[in-house]
This record gives structure tokens, C-alpha cells and sequence, in this order.
């Protein structure tokens, strides 16, 4: 079920009018527990059952992490659990790219393992994250345990960011949910701000994107250099807004019932290097990566080459997390490359003043955007054959074909780039509005006459829902 | 659960409240309006209507069109629904068609008609080619507003822009004029339209409202088909029972004698779209069968001279890798006639006329 549909907006007036008739606050946990259950079961009922094994181990296991002293049970404990947890993503997302994998090492013997028929659970990737930052964190005594069963099923099962993300800690979490459900009139037209910003950025820019995107990159052999050169300079532009479009509508549902959830973007192509760009693209996944996968690995506590190490491997693993692909893999490869790259000479040069002049932060944001959106074919691509002839076309070794200038994204590639270099140096911000300003309640209303006026003709789906 | 704690509503006295609230109100027509402002200018305002007694609904004169989600245009009337060419003076010829030849999504001068037109000038052959395409016109229609066509411009040559669609919607039975199916002729029912205050008028003076209208209807109507009627889309359906319902007769050449017997005096012509080349499956195709076999069959009659004009079509795409059809905001090859493909059309059908007007 998406945001933007009928089914959703229906459950949604239930679930309020359900809150506003009970007022017991774990009543309300119980209405959390069971819209979150009915909004997953419209993607797939069966994977319930997934969610609720993954819900009692975790509590369960961290419940006597909580009580146990002994250092070799609480190891016990954390490796159950971890175990568990990788157990179902590998079995569920890596099963058949493993099989595929040994076939095509082995296919010189004449060995061909049938692929499995497995259907991979919508938001799996985000909660079993979720998973284990709470068990870490309860075996590091980061946080406590949840105060009840009902609780942590609350917390990973709770529906505005469910099937993909913001990746959330269950230190940040818990402590709203015990405060209960809070819904004010500022609240609520600031969840309000929030959902139709990033419906906008969904429905009007992102979707009519893909229009270009989709036809380039099954067929990038028609297309001009101009396009194809277009054509990926929208898919950045797609990408994000997608991507940063559906957190914004689930960071507005959760404020509209009270919660905050985890800033995920921010502004991430004015981003003046590699480092800050992952400083500021899907911030939720790179600072679980840092803190769940980097820092134990060493960090950069154990010298430069181990550093450098710790860099590639933390970002191959997170191009593995987005999918069972060599193209992901490679995408993060590369990316873990550059930052290796940029730690081995920012190491030898001085690092780059706070306070630089707009010229000079577009002079150093156009390269990175430009890495970024190049390096991003190897992410869209669904083939290594279409990367070929991508590269080919970017390279000019094909240059002719048709040229069709899509208007859409010659108007939003720039808009998206100069105008987040100009937000990158403003305060204001829409998702703080107040009923107490006449323009505000107006401002969202237009906001939403519009989205629904210049909607793309055909909703794609959300990109981040395939990981 | 905490509700009711607003602060600036609940603490304020009557006249604050009243304040707010106009404050609120003008802030909300200053968004509508600026919204207004920005769709009648570049995405969608309709033209004011009048009830012509033979033609239907149509255009009033002096009004515009302006037409921005499928490529942008402005297409401005005069009377009759006409749209305007360069020129007002010559031999008269009629162009009649849909969508493709009414062709908003391209200004006046770049409609194949007004191509024509310009071309036919430049080598000195001065014609007055007519502009009557309309969106949703059909062979039915054609036929009922032969007389007045006759009548008001007395044309030498009747140019129909058709395709074997508008010959199977001319059956449609809950449209304003139709084809008996399986008679030689056909019956004509005049559909009165009220046009002076309703809410229809008021939709389409808005342009807010009208694109509104404009985008989601068919939204409602998709959602209508699959919740509530548990089925197809309404125009597939519809066109798919026509379908079966001129299975096995004769309906090309019924409508094409009704035709020519109501243009009688005049030289008929029909101009076929190809729609090729175009993308199917990632590739480009030059597939154009289902166009050639109609183009076959309506000429088979001897009736009717047919224009086709894939050839150019294909070399376009050939020589500069164009596709006559999509714009910079649609995909290409897909929906209306761009810019180029309308000149490859008036180019077409300038030197059709060249050699056979005197």
C-alpha cells in the first residue's frame, strides 16, 4: 500500500478517528501495533509472521542481555541474535544472487544449481538494521530494553517508515512512544507540510523523471549522447526526490501522531566531497554503517591502510545492502574507493574551510555532482550490457540516435542542483510552519492542489521499496 | 493524547478570530489565483464555447486554446470552430480531422494545414486551406456537416485526416451523430446542449477547474472501472464491442459512398497518420500494417483518393533520427504530431495539391 494511494488515506482517517475515540495511551499502542500490521499485510500477509519472529527474539534476547552479567552469555546472546537476523536477510535477499554467483564461477564444470523461488519481504532491509542496532545497543547498554513486548512491536513494525526507512534507533524511538501519542494543531500541519513536500517531490518531479530515465536505460543504444547525458542527470534527480520524497511523507505521518523521526537527506548534491555527500544522502543507513559496521572494523583507530580497508569493505557492503547485484556492489566499491581517495589526501592537504564563498562551494560541489550522477549508472543499470552501452554513449563512441531534450529535466536537474547550493545557505524551513501564520494552512492546501494537478500521468514506485 | 491546545485560536477574542480568518481567506484566493494565472498561461485554458446549429459545440471566434501538457501551443479560432491559417484568400480547400489536425499541441503557423498553406503560397499557387480539425470528430460527423461545409466555403477539394478508428467510432450509438450499422446510410440525432449557466460552463471558464477536470477525470474514471464496475477501462471497452459489431460488414464502404454522396461536387480525399516509425520494445519500428491494410481497403472502393505519406515519414527518422511523433515533455514517437512531423505532412500535401489543383 502507498502513501499516495486511496487504500492508504482510508486507513489512515480510520486510525485517527479509532485514536481520537480511545484515549488510553496503550490502547493506542495497540492501534499503532495493528494499523502498522494491517498496512504491511496490504504488500504481503504472509511476511507478518517474519516480522513477528524477528520481534519476540529481539525482545526476548534483549531482556536477559539486560539482566545477564556474565560477558560470555551476553556474547551468547548477541550472536543468537545476530545470527538470526542475517540469517533471514541472507536467506531472503542473497540466497539466489549466491547460487547465481557459484553458477557462473562454477559453469566451467558443468555445474548449474537451480535458483530458489523466493519472494523478497517488502522493508526488510530496514528492519532487520533496526534489529540489530537494538541489540547492539543494548548489549553496548547504549539503551535499555523496551519496557514491554507491545512496545518493541511498536517500534519495528511502525508503519510511516516500515518498508523503507528512515532507519531508525530504538534509543530514539522509545522514549516518544512511552510519552504516547501527541497530535496538535502544529503538528499536524507540519506532518501535513512535510507529506505534501514530499509528495510533490514523488508524484510531480520524481515520476515524470522516470518517463526519461526508464526509456534511456532500456534503450540507451537509440538515444543521442545528449539524451543519454540527460537522461542520467535526471535519474540523480529522480533518485533523490524518489528516495528523499517518501521520507519526507513518512517524517510527515510520524509528526502528525506526534513522533520525530531521523533527518535522511540534506541536501546531499551541494555535498563539496564524497565524504560529505554520504554526510548527507540516506543519512540513516550511512550513519548505521558507521556506527554498526566502520567503527567495529577499526575505524581509522588502527592506521591508514586499515582505514582505508575498513572505507572499501563498509561501502561494499552497503552497495550490497541496496540489492543482490554485482552492479550495487561495484557502485558501493567505488564509492568506497573515493573515500579512501579523499581520506589519503585530505590527510596531506588542508582541509577545506567552513566558510567559503557561494563561487567557491559551486566550484567544488559541480565536480562531485558530476562524479556522483556518473557513478550512479553503474546503481540504475540493469545490466552490465546497458552500463556498456551507457558508457559508450556518454563517451561519445555512439553519439547519434534520437535527441529528446525532455523538458522536465532540463528544467529540474538545475533547479535541484543550483537551488540546494542556494538552500544550503538559507534558514528557513517549511516544515516548521504554525497554524498561528494565515498563509500557513492556505500555503499546504495550494501545495496540495498542486501535487494532485501536476501529478506525472503514471506512478512509478518508490525505488528504495526493491531493498 | 493532547488535542484543542492551539494557541493563537483558542486564546483569541471574536474580532482577532475574524481577523485571522480573512486573513486566511485572502491568502487562499491569492494562491488560487496565482495558480489560476500560471495554468491559463502555460498549461491548460479552454476556449469559450458557443452551440453552433451544424456543427454542435464549437469555438466562439477570437477565442484561444492554450496547450501545455503534450508539447505547448496556442491555437486561436475564428468562425465555425476554424482555426486560423496565414492566409484568407484562394481557392478554397477544407481540411477536416481530429485531434492530429487540430493539433493544440503546436501554435497556429506549425499545423500541417497552415504548412500547407504557406508552401502552396511561397510557389505561387494561392489556396485558402480551411483549419476544421476537432478534437473527437469522427466520419459520422463529417458526413452530417457536409452541407454547411459546402455551403459556407464551397470548397474544390474535402481533406479528411482519418484513421480506421474514426470509421469504427462513427457506430458509436451515444454520440451526437452516428452510422446505422449495416444500413447504407445514416441517421443524424442533433443533441441539445444547454450551454448558458451550468456547472459545465462555469469548469470550463476556470482554468483551475477545467485542468482539474482535465487530469483527473480519467483518474476518476480508471478508479470508477476497477472498484466499482470490477472491470476494464470505459473507452476500451466500449471500442472493443464496436469492434465486434462491425466484424463481418461492410462499414468502410458504407461510410466512404455516405461521404462522397454528401461532398457530392467536391473531390474527396482521405489522409491517413502513420503511426510509424515509433519505439516498440526498446527498438525503433517501422511497422506501419495495420495503417497500410486500412489505406488498401479504403481505396479498393475507387471511390476516394488516399494519402499516406510513410515513406517520409521513415526518412525522417532515416536521415536526422526525428520521429514525427512526441514532444520535449512525452516520449517520443508516442501521441500527436510534433513540429516535424507536421511539416513533413503540409510538405505532403502541398505537393498533392500542386498537382491537382488548376
Amino acid at each position: 500500500m502507498s502513501f499516495l494511494s486511496i487504500q492508504f488515506a482510508l486507513l489512515f482517517i480510520l486510525f485517527l478517528f479509532l485514536v481520537w475515540l480511545w484515549k488510553n495511551p496503550t490502547w493506542h499502542k495497540v492501534l499503532l501495533l495493528a494499523a502498522s500490521c494491517a498496512f504491511y499485510a496490504f504488500w504481503d500477509w504472509r511476511f507478518l509472521g517474519l516480522l513477528f519472529i524477528i520481534t519476540l527474539a529481539d525482545y526476548f534476547i534483549s531482556v536477559r542481555l539486560q539482566r545477564s552479567t556474565n560477558r560470555n552469555v551476553r556474547k551468547s546472546l548477541l550472536f543468537v541474535n545476530l545470527a538470526l537476523n542475517l540469517s533471514i536477510l541472507g536467506y531472503f535477499k542473497y540466497t539466489n544472487f549466491f547460487i547465481e554467483t557459484l553458477n557462473l564461477v562454477s559453469g566451467r564444470l558443468g555445474l548449474a544449481i537451480p535458483e530458489m523461488s523466493i519472494i523478497l519481504p517488502v522493508g526488510i532491509s530496514f528492519y532487520v538494521f533496526e534489529s540489530i542496532s537494538y541489540i547492539v545497543d543494548v548489549y553496548r547498554g547504549v539503551t535499555r530494553p523496551a519496557d514491554s513486548l507491545l512496545d518493541y512491536a511498536v517500534f519495528i513494525t511502525f508503519f510511516p517508515r516500515l518498508v523503507a526507512g528512515p532507519i531508525m534507533r530504538a534509543a530514539h524511538f522509545l522514549p516518544q512512544l512511552s510519552r504516547g501519542l501527541r497530535i496538535s494543531p502544529d503538528q499536524a500541519l507540519q506532518g501535513a507540510q512535510l507529506f505534501v513536500q514530499g509528495a510533490i517531490k514523488k508524484a510531480v518531479v520524481a515520476d515524470a523523471m522516470a518517463l526519461l530515465v526508464d526509456a534511456v536505460y532500456a534503450s540507451p543504444g537509440i538515444y543521442s549522447s545528449a539524451t543519454v547525458y540527460l537522461g542520467i542527470a535526471a535519474y540523480s534527480v529522480q533518485i533523490l526526490f524518489d528516495f528523499s520524497g517518501y521520507s519526507d511523507m513518512a517524517c510527515g505521518i510520524a509528526r502528525l501522531l506526534g513522533f520525530e523521526l531521523p533527518l535522511n537527506f540534506n541536501l546531499p548534491y551541494v555535498a563539496q566531497s564524497i565524504t560529505e555527500f554520504w554526510k548527507r544522502w540516506h543519512i540513516s543507513l550511512s550513519s548505521w554503517l558507521r556506527d554498526y559496521l566502520y567503527i567495529p572494523l577499526g575505524g581509522n583507530r588502527r592506521g591508514g591502510f586499515r582505514t582505508y580497508a575498513n572505507l572499501l569493505l563498509t561501502m561494499l557492503l552497503g552497495g550490497l545492502w541496496h540489492g543482490a547485484s554485482w552492479n550495487f556492489v561495484f557502485w558501493g566499491g567505488l564509492h568506497g574507493s573515493m573515500l579512501a581517495l579523499e581520506r589519503f589526501f585530505t590527510a596531506r592537504s588542508a582541509s577545506i574551510p567552513a566558510d567559503q564563498k557561494p563561487a567557491a562551494q559551486w566550484a567544488r560541489a559541480v565536480p562531485v555532482f558530476a562524479i556522483v550522477t556518473l557513478v550512479w549508472v553503474f546503481f540504475r543499470s540493469p545490466s552490465v550490457e546497458t552500463t556498456r552501452l551507457v558508457f559508450e554513449k556518454l563517451l561519445f563512441l555512439q553519439p547519434d540516435g534520437i535527441t529528446w531534450l525532455y523538458l522536465p529535466a532540463l528544467i529540474f536537474v538545475p533547479i535541484v542542483f543550483l537551488g540546494g547550493l542556494v538552500a544550503r545557505n538559507q534558514k528557513w524551513d517549511l516544515s516548521r510552519l504554525t497554524v498561528a501564520k494565515p498563509y500557513a494552512i492556505p500555503l499546504v492546501l495550494a501545495e496540495f492542489l498542486f501535487a494532485f494537478l501536476f501529478a506525472a500521468g503514471a506512478q512509478s514506485p518508490f525505488i528504495y521499496f526493491q531493498f | 493524547m493532547q488535542t484543542g491546545n492551539v494557541e493563537p485560536r483558542s486564546s483569541m477574542k471574536i474580532p482577532a478570530r475574524m481577523g485571522y480568518g480573512l486573513k486566511t481567506a485572502g491568502w487562499s484566493l491569492l494562491f488560487i489565483a496565482l495558480l489560476e494565472v500560471f495554468i491559463r498561461s502555460l498549461v491548460y485554458k479552454t476556449p469559450l464555447m458557443q452551440l453552433h446549429p451544424d456543427l454542435g459545440l464549437v469555438p466562439r471566434p477570437g477565442s484561444s486554446y492554450v496547450w501545455g501538457t503534450e508539447g505547448f501551443g496556442v491555437t486561436h479560432f475564428l468562425e465555425a470552430g476554424e482555426i486560423v491559417t496565414p492566409h484568407t484568400e484562394g481557392i478554397s480547400v477544407v481540411i477536416l480531422g481530429d485531434s492530429f489536425t487540430e493539433a493544440l499541441q503546436v501554435g497556429d503557423a506549425w499545423k500541417f494545414p497552415s504548412v500547407a498553406e504557406s508552401i502552396l503560397w511561397d510557389g505561387g499557387l494561392q489556396v485558402d486551406l480551411h483549419n476544421l480539425g476537432a478534437s473527437g470528430r469522427n466520419m459520422a460527423d463529417y458526413t452530417a456537416m457536409a452541407s454547411f461545409i459546402v455551403w459556407k466555403y464551397s470548397p474544390e477539394i474535402v481533406v479528411l485526416q482519418v484513421s480506421r478508428e474514426d470509421f469504427i467510432e462513427s457506430l458509436d450509438t451515444s454520440r451526437p451523430n452516428y452510422f446505422t450499422s449495416g444500413a447504407p446510410g445514416f441517421e443524424l440525432v442533433e443533441q441539445e446542449i444547454d450551454y448558458s449557466l451550468t456547472l459545465q460552463n462555469l469548469v470550463r471558464r476556470s482554468g483551475l477547474l477545467s485542468f482539474g477536470v482535465h487530469q483527473l477525470g480519467p483518474v476518476a474514471d480508471d478508479l470508477i472501472a476497477e472498484y466499482i464496475l470490477k472491470a476494464g477501462p470505459a473507452k476500451q471497452r466500449t471500442r472493443t464491442l464496436q469492434a465486434q459489431a462491425v466484424a463481418g460488414e461492410d462499414y468502410l464502404g458504407q461510410q466512404i459512398t455516405a461521404l462522397v454522396e454528401a461532398y457530392s461536387g467536391c473531390a474527396v480525399v482521405l489522409l491517413v497518420v502513420p503511426n510509424a516509425p515509433r519505439i516498440v520494445d526498446g527498438s525503433v519500428s517501422f511497422d506501419a500494417t495495420a495503417d497500410q491494410e486500412f489505406v488498401l481497403d479504403a481505396g479498393s472502393y475507387g471511390l476516394v483518393t488516399v494519402l499516406f505519406p510513410l515513406q517520409q515519414f521513415t526518412e525522417l527518422y532515416r536521415s536526422e533520427y526525428i520521429l514525427p511523433r512526441g514532444f520535449l515533455n512525452s516520449s517520443p514517437g508516442t501521441g500527436h504530431l510534433n513540429r516535424e512531423g507536421h511539416h513533413i505532412l503540409g510538405q505532403f500535401l502541398a505537393d498533392f495539391l500542386e498537382g491537382v489543383l488548376p
